[in-house]
C-alpha cells in the first residue's frame, strides 16, 4: 500500500484517540465517545495480535512459519488464519492473479525488504530486464479448511499480507467495537486503509476522508459510512531501478513493477477487501467489471513517481 | 484444491522426529516415540490470552481443541473461529461432563478464577495447564495443589521461561559460572495501556483490587520466578512503592510500580513496572563480574567484560550493539545454524513463547514426563507475587510466605 493520505476531518466536540505502532506503520483509532476507551485498548490490543500473527518480519509470527516450513510439510494454521487465506484465495481468483499476496521473495529481490535483499536486488533486476519472470504464486500455495493445513509447493513462495493484513487488522478491531456496542468510531492504518463505523455528529453523510482527486470532476472528498476504504498508489515506498525510482507495487503477473504510475480507491464492507483490491486495480489499471465493491476507481493522472 | 492432511503427510515420511527436526530450538524438548498420538483439550476462557493458547495449538500437531469454554458470546465466537470443530460451552464443569474423549483442560480464565474449573478438571481425571499467576491467594493455590497431588492427571503451570529454549539457554550459561559473581538482578515489565478491556468488571478485573494481583502479581511473578529458577535461590523478602502516574481513572491498582527484591544470599532484585510506558518492555538482567546476561521473551544477549575469559563458542556469535555495549546474541542452536551459515536467521524464536510452554505439557501428558513447571514452582512464584504487591501498601520489608 502508498502512503496516501486519509486524513478525518476535525469533529465539533473532541474525540478519543488512540495510537499504536504495527505492521511497520502508524494505527489510530478515534472514537466519538471518550468514555469506551476501554473498548478502544481492546480493539488496539487486537491489531498488536494480528500484527505479531502477520508480520513477515517477526521469526515468530505464523507468516514466517509459513515461509518457513510449508514447502517442507504442511503447516497447521487456527480457523481464523485459514479465513484470511481464503479471502486472498478468493481474491487471487477474481483478479486473475493481480493480487497475490505469494510474492515475497520477488518483493525482497526489489530491495524492499532490508539491506541484505537490497544486495541481492542487484542481480535479480538484471533478471527481470532479461526475461519474463511471470509468477502467479497463489495457486502453488494448497489451503486445506477441513485439515486446517497449509502447504506449498515451492521453497521460493513466501508469503507476504502487507497488501491485506492492515485491512485484515482493521476489520479484526472494528469487530470488537461493533460487538462492544460502539457504534461511532474511525479506524485507520497508516492512512492508506480506513474503517468508518457509523457518522460524526455533524455529517449524517459519514466520516469526510480526504484522499486524491482521481478524476477531474472529484473534490477529493468521500463520505464514508459504515464502509472501509483503502487507497494504493506506487509512490509511497520506492527503490532505484536503473536510473529510475520505482514503486514498491509489483505485477504478480509479471513479477515487475507496476510500469506507469496510478493511484487506486476501494470500497468495500470489509477493510481487507478494499485494502487487496486496491493493490488489485492499481496493478490492473481499471477495475474488472463483476468487482464486488461499492466504489472502485483507478487513476494514472499522478506523474509523480518517476523522477526525471 | 489439493488436499493435504499434516498428520497423514507426518506418517508418510517416516516419523514426527523429523518434521522437528526443521524447528531449530526443540532440542532440549523430548519429542515422544509416537508423534501421531494427540492429546484432545479443552481451552477454558477465550479472552486474549485464550485466543493466542488456540492459535498456538492449532499450530502443535499432538493437540487436537475439541472444546472451548467461555460465558461471554464475543469471546466464544473468536475463540471458536481459531478452533476449527471445537464444541463451545458457558461452563467448564459442563465442557467437562460434555465432552467424554477430552483428556486435558487448558485454564486461561482470570487469575482469580483458575482455581475452579482447574480443580474440577484434575478431579475428572483430566491433565491441566493453568496460566500463572496460579491463583490470586496462596489458599487457592494451595487446594490446587493438593488436588493435584491426588490426581491423575498433571499440572503444569505456566510459568513459560522454564520452557524457553532461549531463556533455556543462557540459564545453562549461567549455570555454568559464565557470569562469575552475580552482583545484581534487573528486571521490568512495561507496557503501555490502561489494563482496561472492554466496560464490564469481569473483563477489568485486573483494576479490582479485591481479586487482582497488581502489576507485580499479575506480570512480576513471572520474572521473580526466572530469577529463582537461574539462580536456585528463593526471593525471601520485598519492599517498594507504587502510585497512580497516568491513568488517573479512579483505579486505586498502581500503575507504575517499583520494587526491591532480597533473594537468598542477599542478592538484590530491582524491578519496576509501569502501564504508562512501554520503553524497553520486558526484560530480565543478570548482572555479573565476569558478564552480564539481558533476556527479554523470544530474545537473549550476553554482554561481555574485556577481562573475561574466552570461551571459544562467542566467537562465531552474532552480535547487537546497544549504544556502547555489544551484546552477544543467543541462540538456542547456534552451532548448527553456524554450519549452515545461518546464524543471523536464528536470533528470536521461531514461535511465541507459549507455543513451547504448550508442547512441553503436551509432551508431558502423553509421556508422563514431569511438568516444567508444577504446582510447587506455581505456589513460589505466587507467593513473591503476592508478597511484592503488598509491599505497595506496607510500611518496610514484607515476608514472602514459604
Amino acid at each position: 500500500m502508498g502512503q496516501s493520505r486519509l486524513i478525518p476531518e476535525a469533529k465539533e466536540e473532541t474525540p478519543l484517540r488512540l495510537a499504536v505502532e504495527a505492521m511497520g506503520t502508524r494505527f489510530e483509532l478515534v472514537l466519538a465517545n471518550p468514555s469506551a476507551k476501554g473498548i478502544g485498548e481492546m480493539a488496539i490490543e487486537r491489531i498488536v495480535e494480528e500484527d505479531a500473527r502477520l508480520s513477515a518480519f517477526r521469526r515468530d509470527s505464523l507468516v514466517s512459519l509459513i515461509n518457513r516450513q510449508s514447502w517442507k510439510n504442511p503447516v497447521t494454521v487456527d480457523g481464523e488464519f485459514m479465513d484470511l487465506l481464503l479471502l486472498c484465495e478468493k481474491i487471487n481468483k477474481d483478479s486473475n492473479g493481480a493480487f497475490d499476496p505469494t510474492i515475497g521473495h520477488q518483493m525482497a529481490a526489489l530491495g524492499f525488504r532490508g539491506k541484505k535483499a537490497r544486495q541481492k536486488a542487484v542481480n535479480y533486476r538484471e533478471g527481470i530486464e532479461k526475461k519474463d519472470t511471470a509468477v502467479n504464486g497463489f495457486p502453488l500455495l494448497h489451503l486445506n479448511p477441513k485439515e486446517g493445513t497449509v502447504y506449498s509447493e515451492s521453497s521460493d513462495l513466501k508469503l507476504d499480507l502487507g497488501a491485506v493484513g492492515k485491512g485484515w487488522a482493521l476489520d479484526m478491531a472494528a469487530e470488537i467495537l461493533k460487538a462492544e456496542g460502539v457504534e461511532t468510531a474511525l479506524l485507520h492504518g497508516g492512512t492508506s486503509t480506513v474503517v468508518a463505523l457509523g457518522h460524526p455528529p455533524n455529517n449524517p453523510s459519514g466520516w469526510k476522508i480526504k484522499t486524491r482527486k482521481l478524476h477531474s470532476g472529484s473534490n477529493g472528498v468521500v463520505n464514508l459510512r459504515d464502509a472501509a476504504l483503502s487507497v494504493s498508489a506506487c509512490d509511497g515506498r520506492t527503490t532505484k531501478y536503473g536510473d529510475k525510482e520505482i514503486g514498491h507495487v509489483l505485477d504478480p503477473r509479471s513479477g515487475k513493477p507496476v510500469p506507469e504510475p496510478r493511484a487506486a480507491i476501494a470500497i468495500a464492507n470489509s477493510a481487507a477487501v478494499a485494502d487487496a483490491w486496491s493493490t488489485a486495480l492499481l496493478v490492473l489499471g481499471e477495475p474488472p467489471p463483476d468487482m464486488p465493491l461499492h466504489m472502485a476507481q483507478v487513476s494514472s493522472q499522478f506523474r509523480t513517481m518517476h523522477k526525471p | 484444491m489439493k488436499e493435504i492432511d499434516r498428520r497423514g503427510f507426518l506418517v508418510r515420511t517416516g516419523s514426527g522426529a523429523a518434521a522437528f527436526a526443521f524447528s531449530p530450538v526443540l532440542k532440549d524438548i523430548t519429542v515422544p516415540a509416537n508423534r501421531a498420538e494427540i492429546l484432545r483439550l479443552g481451552v477454558a476462557g477465550a479472552g486474549r490470552q485464550g485466543r493466542a493458547i488456540l492459535a498456538e495449538l492449532a499450530k502443535l500437531p499432538s493437540a487436537k481443541v475439541v472444546a472451548i469454554s467461555e460465558p461471554d458470546e464475543r469471546r466464544m465466537k473468536a475463540g471458536l473461529r481459531r478452533a476449527e470443530g471445537a464444541k463451545g460451552y458457558v461452563s467448564v464443569q459442563e465442557m467437562i461432563s460434555g465432552e467424554d474423549d477430552m483428556e486435558a483442560v487448558v485454564v486461561a480464565t482470570p487469575t482469580h478464577l483458575h482455581r475452579e474449573p482447574a480443580e474440577a478438571a484434575l478431579q475428572a481425571g483430566l491433565h491441566v495447564y493453568c496460566e500463572a499467576p496460579m491463583c490470586s491467594t496462596l489458599e487457592d493455590a494451595q487446594a490446587l495443589s493438593n488436588a493435584a497431588s491426588d490426581a491423575k492427571g498433571i499440572l503444569a503451570v505456566g510459568l513459560q521461561a522454564r520452557t524457553n529454549p532461549v531463556y533455556n539457554l543462557a540459564r545453562s550459561f549461567v549455570r555454568a559460572g559464565a557470569l562469575r559473581e552475580t552482583i545484581a538482578l534487573r528486571g521490568q515489565w512495561h507496557k503501555k495501556t490502561s489494563w482496561q478491556f472492554g466496560t464490564s468488571e469481569e473483563h477489568n478485573w485486573r483494576l479490582n483490587p479485591t481479586v487482582s494481583l497488581g502489576l507485580p502479581g499479575e506480570e512480576g511473578s513471572h520474572q521473580f520466578d526466572t530469577f529463582s529458577w537461574y539462580l536456585k535461590k528463593k526471593p525471601l523478602r520485598v519492599r517498594g512503592t507504587g502510585a497512580v502516574r497516568l491513568h488517573q481513572d479512579g483505579r486505586t491498582i498502581p500503575d507504575t510500580v517499583q520494587l526491591e527484591m532480597e533473594y537468598e544470599g542477599g542478592l538484590k532484585l530491582l524491578w519496576d513496572s509501569s502501564l504508562a510506558s512501554s520503553f524497553e518492555g520486558r526484560h530480565e538482567l543478570f548482572r555479573g563480574s565476569h558478564a552480564s546476561v539481558k533476556m527479554a521473551e523470544g530474545f537473549g544477549w550476553m554482554f561481555k567484560e574485556a577481562d573475561a575469559p574466552t570461551q571459544g563458542w562467542e566467537v562465531y556469535a552474532s552480535r547487537q550493539r546497544f549504544h556502547n555495549d555489544e551484546g552477544i546474541t543467543l541462540i538456542a542452536d547456534a552451532t548448527q545454524l553456524a554450519k549452515q551459515g545461518k546464524l543471523k536467521e536464528g536470533i528470536g524464536l521461531p514461535h511465541p513463547p507459549i507455543y513451547y510452554a504448550l508442547e512441553a505439557f503436551i509432551d508431558s501428558a502423553l509421556t508422563g514426563k514431569p511438568a516444567a513447571a508444577g504446582a510447587s514452582e506455581g505456589v513460589a512464584a505466587l507467593a513473591a507475587g503476592i508478597a511484592a504487591n503488598q509491599a505497595l501498601v506496607s510500611d518496610g520489608w514484607v515476608e514472602v510466605a514459604r
